[in-house]
């Protein structure tokens, strides 16, 4: 229950409901304000949109997409979804460079219920050291997968967790977000359809966008949501600059 | 019992024994060891030995195993218990009066031991003596013969009678005393003494010693293994985890604080649930790392109790742990830069991989490992997150050509239409081949050109077309 208030000087409705009746007859500027601040300060779920920029975002590694992103780069803790409709569009191309910089740190990325083998060779061609990558099989129940992901994502020393699922609650999102922001650790949940009402921080969504020889490394991502950001962008990025070479 | 006057008789007589033989002795240097050694002397005991020559085959470990498990059952009659080679030796001078006679004290540990002995499935039989010294009852017991020496002053005649062959000496040195004409003890003890040490090394003659009790004998008394095993037996029967935790949570904390009070740790813990009419339900947890940590342990056991299907209700729970390990404490180092924290995080991530064996199965949490092969599917390796420690990556293994994140277990068949790959959708190569052709030596040999393709819907393949009997094409990865 988050609720934008970005306009300081009028306030939102449901505070000026919620405030007192006799405080509202005696409408004075000075006094509305302190008690809507009061109120801002009283209640948790409740935040200002200038806030986000106290939490520490990391680049991306890819200028186009930093451009696109509030606060240009990923947060340093949070849920995001990535929505790639196939398989090898990309999705784990785009978070090498976060990849990297999570093993920098000495932090340990776990895969939690990869669709393929994760194959160790292309994970030392892209400089990701797989001593610190853990898997967690998908022969597990999709009920420990979740359970594994939350705890996960609950514990410090975890700086990623990558995730493969299908479909995922609302309520099921929104409680894997509170592990992440209390662990202080990012995840990703890569997903084949985007569901409208997921409380992540980012949702956005990776395609390959034509099939021509020139472009091959080329990708779209469009930004369906995000915290702090006001409008729907899509930028394109290239890919595969880490490793592989379009002929 | 002697007064001090007849011990300083039986010394002097001892060192005038000494002197005859050995004319050598400075005057000065033995009163100043005569007033060393009557310190030591006042200590009034008496040595009960059990040997066991049948332990003479067994090797160390079993040794120490087999010679504990019997010590625990003499823990009855004495509290002095010492460990020795095949053998055990207690003090009893304390115990006499209360078991009234050395015999009863006998009788009492005959049976036990033997039983222990035949369930060890070993021959059912040991020598034993007593005397004032530990090395003195030693050698008795040797010797096979079952005496009884009461006071110091006899330790030298009865000891005199043995062949040396108690000693143990070496080889070599037995047939060089047998040479010298020395059979028993008592010929030694007309050889002078510096001698002896010049020929045959200090350890004879510091064993003389000790067993004559002229010199002190350090012993490492023997500790009984830590045990720790409590039941606790439920009021009434349950069938949730939910009221089965506070209870299990009560015994670990109970577990914790036993080992808190013997400065231990463990690596593994066991959980017996019992039902009524049925067998027990046997939980066994182990750890990556010792630990006594009450919170860890109970989020571990959660995470067990959790997967499980209690088939009917519990009306016991029982706590066991049979192996401990010593506790080695650490200080945390300061956190003056990110380094110094790597250490702490590791010890967490440890916790969390715990908490997913525990939950998941050890099989389902792995790590990954290159392993220098030409062939794509061989080249990796899924391992057990627990069975191999940190490797470093050889430059030379890592190939010069693309390879995909993303690789399929069973590569997947495509089909040609019109000459034309399909996948879901239409595929274009854009790179390739790269051939690979290894195993040639194993049945399943490899000969393969490998592509790199798109597919329409924007997928990045890694594709293969068999070079022998159908030549058909193949989906191996994607470059995710």
């Amino acid at each position: 229950m988050r609720e934008n208030t970005e306009n300081h000087n009028s306030p939102p409705r449901e505070a000026l409901n919620s405030l007192n009746t006799a405080e509202v007859d005696n409408f004075s500027s000075n006094m509305c304000n302190s008690s809507i601040e009061r109120l801002l300060l009283s209640n948790d779920n409740l935040w200002r949109a200038s806030e986000i920029e106290k939490i520490k975002h990391n680049s991306t590694g890819y200028k186009n997409l930093d451009n696109i992103l509030p606060n240009r780069g990923w947060p340093t803790r949070g849920l995001i979804e990535v929505v790639n409709q196939y398989d090898g569009v990309g999705e784990l191309q785009l978070l090498i460079p976060l990849m990297l910089s999570v093993i920098k740190q000495g932090k340990w990325i776990l895969w939690v219920c990869p669709p393929h083998t994760v194959y160790a060779p292309a994970l030392q061609q892209a400089g990701i050291d797989t001593n610190q990558i853990l898997i967690v099989d998908k022969t597990i129940s999709c009920k420990d997968a979740l359970w594994s992901i939350e705890k996960a994502l609950r514990n410090k020393s975890c700086g990623l967790v990558l995730t493969w699922q299908t479909w995922l609650s609302t309520k099921v999102l929104r409680r894997l977000q509170l592990a992440a922001e209390t662990g202080g650790t990012l995840g990703f949940i890569f997903k084949r359809r985007d569901n409208k009402c997921s409380p992540s921080n980012i949702r956005l969504r990776i395609k390959h966008t034509t099939s021509g020889f020139h472009d091959f490394d080329e990708a779209s991502i469009a930004l369906i949501k995000a915290h702090g950001g006001t409008q729907a962008k899509c930028t394109s990025i290239k890919l595969y600059q880490h490793h592989l070479q379009s002929p | 019992m002697y007064s001090d006057i007849e011990q300083q008789y039986f010394l002097e007589n001892l060192y005038a024994n000494q002197r005859k033989s050995a004319k050598a002795f400075p005057q000065k240097e033995e009163k100043g060891r005569l007033n060393e050694i009557r310190k030591t002397i006042n200590s009034d005991s008496l040595w009960y030995a059990i040997y066991f020559p049948q332990f003479k085959n067994l090797n160390e470990t079993q040794k120490k195993n087999y010679l504990s498990q019997l010590a625990v059952l003499v823990k009855k009659i004495s509290s002095n218990i010492t460990i020795q080679k095949q053998a055990i030796v207690c003090e009893v001078r304390s115990a006499l009066r209360y078991f009234s006679g050395i015999d009863n004290i006998h009788k009492i540990i005959k049976i036990p031991i033997e039983s222990k002995l035949k369930e060890l499935q070993l021959p059912q039989y040991f020598s034993y003596a007593a005397c004032p010294t530990v090395t003195g009852s030693l050698l008795l017991a040797r010797s096979g013969k079952k005496t009884l020496v009461y006071r110091k002053k006899n330790l030298r005649s009865a000891l005199g009678k043995l062949p040396i062959s108690v000693l143990e000496l070496s080889r070599e040195n037995f047939r060089k005393l047998n040479n010298m004409g020395v059979h028993s003890l008592k010929d030694l003890w007309i050889l002078p003494l510096s001698g002896l040490q010049k020929r045959f090394g200090s350890d004879l003659i510091t064993t003389i010693n000790k067993a004559l009790c002229l010199k002190p004998e350090p012993i490492l008394n023997f500790t009984e293994p830590p045990n720790f095993s409590i039941c606790h037996v439920l009021p009434y029967e349950i069938e949730k985890i939910s009221q089965l935790m506070p209870v299990a949570e009560k015994m670990l904390k109970e577990s914790c604080q036993f080992l808190r009070n013997h400065d231990l740790c463990i690596t593994s813990f066991q959980v017996l649930l019992s039902h009524l009419r049925k067998t027990d339900t046997t939980i066994n947890i182990g750890m990556r790392l010792p630990n006594r940590s009450m919170k860890h342990f109970s989020k571990l056991l959660r995470a067990h109790l959790e997967n499980l299907r209690f088939s009917s209700p519990v009306i016991a729970v029982k706590l066991n742990i049979n192996e401990f390990e010593k506790f080695h404490g650490y200080s945390e180092a300061l956190s003056l830069g990110s380094d110094s924290r790597r250490g702490e995080d590791n010890s967490d991530l440890i916790e969390l991989m715990e908490q997913f064996a525990a939950r998941l199965g050890k099989d389902s949490v792995l790590k990954v490992r290159t392993t220098p092969s030409y062939c794509p599917e061989l080249a990796i390796k899924q391992v057990r997150y627990d069975q191999i420690g940190n490797l470093k990556i050889e430059q030379e293994l890592i190939s010069s050509t693309p390879r995909p994140f993303m690789l399929l277990q069973n590569p997947r068949e495509l089909t040609v239409k019109d000459g034309k790959l399909y996948n879901q959708e239409n595929i274009t190569i854009i790179s390739g081949p790269e051939r690979i052709e290894t195993q040639w030596w194993n049945t399943s040999d490899v000969l393969r050109d490998y592509y790199v393709a798109f597919e329409r819907n924007g997928s990045r393949l890694w594709i293969y077309r068999e070079r022998k009997e159908k030549k058909k094409w193949y989906l191996h990865g994607y470059f995710s």
